[in-house]
């Protein structure tokens, strides 16, 4: 038996016949999966998540025209029809810096907007993080190499005491407690525009897609978490982000959204440790989400989230400003954190309601006990810059719709231009006016207060 | 056995706030430190809600150190003067033995005005059966929650129809086993968590939430997620 077997495979003939059926298996196995790759997020594992400063991001060159290479699994295409791919160089250049540096890959991901391959490498024991980037950074073949570094959904403590306006004319029952609706003349507003159309990413924990409030908005989902598609839905601060952004007006239930006619993309890039705290995300994550976001053609880019300066993050902001994409973030009292308020392009939102200085050119919104939607259909107040940010995200939809071509310095100059001064018994405070910023890019079109 | 692991995981979990704080049984503590021996996520989060435990007791601490509210007011407006004293050192050069008396009578002024206030402030509260007095209840009844209420006892989020007198608010809490928490927010928002007795009679977040709602006084009543 053994014998007659070693005579066959010494057969040549055999051999070449052998290697072509292996060949065909492995072409119909990268067939079907190209054909069934219906998720074509990575994944993030539960080890990058529970300890982030084993890992590391590092980017290589990955031209678009270099010939597609036969790497094995785990790289994955953006699912749009695109092809890019992993060039050969590239594939080439990732396992040598592998084996030089005893570097682990985790993952690896090609970013298309940045003609450049991510992959994530697990560090080897008894080298610090730092020493290793440092090694990294002097190495020609690195375009990227960073920490894997952690961001936050944007949070404020609770507020407490005090009054509100009472807005009147919507039919949703708790219209009459968004005292921030009424603030941002969204009534008025909605005579004008109410975003019709207009594609909203937003990059944060899930969404409750199916609360009632928000129910045939969305026009695609993305997890880069995991594959939990209950989970997504019971996410709370996406949830509360894609309400005030998107609900429902005039619907008998629940609240008003500022743009309560856009579509809704939700990438999941956050995660929640428990069901009430705030979201989580990292380097990793958040640049698939944005590359994604920019493959999908948003139009506005909700990130109510802070955290450190990224090199990769901040090349697809700039990546995704250039395409004309405009990008709404969370401005954090944290000093250290730069994203990604600070970024060139990016509109920067803070609250309202600070008392410090109102000469830093920030873009203020409502953010204090602001009623909008949690999961399983629930409704509750919360309090944060991350709201501000979803109100304004809402705005700038409503004004695009009415001109798809504003950028991002004109989108400015019109929501700062409409800032107001509102007097209440708790001290002024200073918020955007959605109709006055749309009067700006609609001719003859009036926002008095004759509703 | 092998399918023990993932309920093992859950319970060590929600478990995590108690141990965090110190208040974990003794039979607990045992397998849940046990499990989180092999369990990173765990570590982390044990790592991130004891900043929290920390965070929350050294605020308390000095909130109990600050005392009553007329301590606090005396407090500022010691701090004021200590602070004016400091802005005028040139005026302040006087004989060592000078400075001792003026700093008495600061005292005596400070006490006498707190006294005042405090007097103030009881007249208007006998005086007045308004609705400002109302709104004042409710502050002061959040600031000392029942004993026995838990921190993660069910909770309502509600809102009060602007017209709601006291005595029907007081009648609609304590028909549904509530307990005023937290609150008023800037939109009149209270969360009033639900009594021991009332939870022992099957009474849940979202079964009060939904009878209240239907209160016309009562605009917003929502089951709070813990």
């Amino acid at each position: 038996m053994f014998a007659s077997r070693s005579r066959l495979l010494a057969d040549s003939r055999f051999r070449v016949a052998r290697f072509i059926a292996a060949a065909l298996v492995a072409v119909a196995f990268a067939i079907s999966h190209v054909a069934f790759a219906a998720q074509p997020e990575v994944r993030t594992p539960p080890e990058v998540r529970a300890d982030p400063n084993q890992f590391i991001v590092v980017a290589v060159a990955n031209p678009v025209t270099g010939r597609p290479a036969a790497v094995g699994g785990t790289a994955h295409g953006y699912g749009t029809g695109s092809n890019y791919r992993v060039s050969a160089t590239a594939a080439t250049q990732i396992r040598d810096l592998s084996k030089q540096y005893s570097l682990t890959l985790v993952s690896e991901w090609p970013i298309e907007q940045l003609q450049m391959h991510c992959v994530l490498f697990r560090i080897p024991s008894g080298t610090t993080r730092d020493a290793m980037i440092e090694k990294l950074r002097a190495d020609k073949r690195v375009l990227i190499v960073q920490p894997l570094n952690e961001f936050e959904s944007a949070t404020a403590p609770k507020a407490e005491g005090g009054a509100q306006r009472t807005p009147g004319g919507f039919d949703d029952p708790y219209a009459k407690l968004q005292a921030n609706v009424s603030a941002l003349d969204v009534e008025e507003a909605h005579r004008l525009s109410r975003g019709a159309g207009i594609r909203v990413a937003i990059i944060d924990t899930g969404v409750d897609i199916s609360h009632p409030d928000l129910v045939g908005r969305t026009a695609l989902t993305r997890n880069y978490i995991d594959n939990d598609a209950a989970g997504f839905r019971a996410d709370r601060h996406g949830t509360q982000v894609a309400g005030l952004i998107a609900a429902a007006a005039n619907n008998g239930i629940g609240i008003v959204g500022v743009a309560p006619d856009v579509r809704l993309l939700a990438f999941k890039a956050c995660w929640q440790p428990n069901a009430t705290s705030s979201g989580r995300c990292n380097s990793f994550t958040l640049a698939q989400a944005l590359a994604d976001a920019i493959a999908q053609k948003s139009q506005v880019i909700n990130l109510s989230l802070v955290g450190p300066s990224d090199p990769l993050l901040e090349a697809l902001v700039a990546k995704a400003t250039e395409a004309g994409i405009i990008i709404v973030g969370a401005v954090s009292p944290d000093p250290r954190f730069d994203f990604p308020a600070k970024l060139p392009g990016v509109l920067p939102v803070g609250e309202a309601e600070t008392t410090g200085a109102v000469t830093d050119q920030i873009i203020r919104a409502p953010s204090r006990d602001i009623v909008t939607l949690v999961p399983n259909g629930h409704y509750d107040f919360a309090s944060g810059s991350s709201l501000a940010t979803a109100q304004i995200t809402g705005v700038v939809a409503l004004l695009l719709a009415k001109d798809q071509k504003l950028g991002s310095a004109r989108m400015r100059s019109l929501l700062e231009q409409s800032t107001e001064k509102h007097d209440t018994t708790r001290g002024p405070f200073l918020s955007v006016n959605a109709c006055t910023a749309l009067a700006q890019v609609i001719h003859g079109a009036l926002c008095g207060h004759t509703s | 056995m092998g399918a023990r692991i993932p309920d093992t995981h859950a319970e060590a979990w929600s478990l995590l706030p108690w141990l965090a704080n110190g208040r974990i049984a003794a039979e607990e503590r045992e397998w849940v430190d046990a499990h989180i021996q092999s369990c990173a996520e765990c570590r982390a989060e044990l790592a991130q809600q004891q900043r929290v435990a920390t965070q929350m007791s050294t605020d308390g601490a000095a909130r109990a150190e600050s005392g009553s509210d007329e301590q606090r007011s005396f407090n500022k407006l010691w701090a004021r003067i200590e602070a004016s004293e400091a802005a005028a050192p040139a005026a302040q050069i006087v004989s060592a033995g000078g400075s001792r008396a003026p700093r008495m009578v600061r005292w005596l002024a400070a006490a006498v005005i707190v006294q005042a206030v405090a007097l103030g402030v009881l007249v208007y509260a006998a005086l007045s059966g308004g609705s400002a007095a109302a709104d004042k209840f409710i502050t002061v009844t959040s600031v000392t929650p029942r004993m026995g209420l838990r921190a993660d006892a069910p909770a309502v989020r509600v809102v009060f129809a602007p017209g709601a007198s006291i005595d029907t608010i007081n009648t609609l809490l304590t028909h549904q086993g509530l307990q005023i928490v937290d609150g008023p927010g800037t939109a009149g928002n209270f969360t009033a968590a639900l009594l021991p007795d009332a939870v022992a009679s099957g009474a849940s977040a979202e079964s009060v939430a939904s009878v209240m709602s239907k209160d016309p006084n009562v605009r917003f009543a929502q089951p709070v997620a813990r």
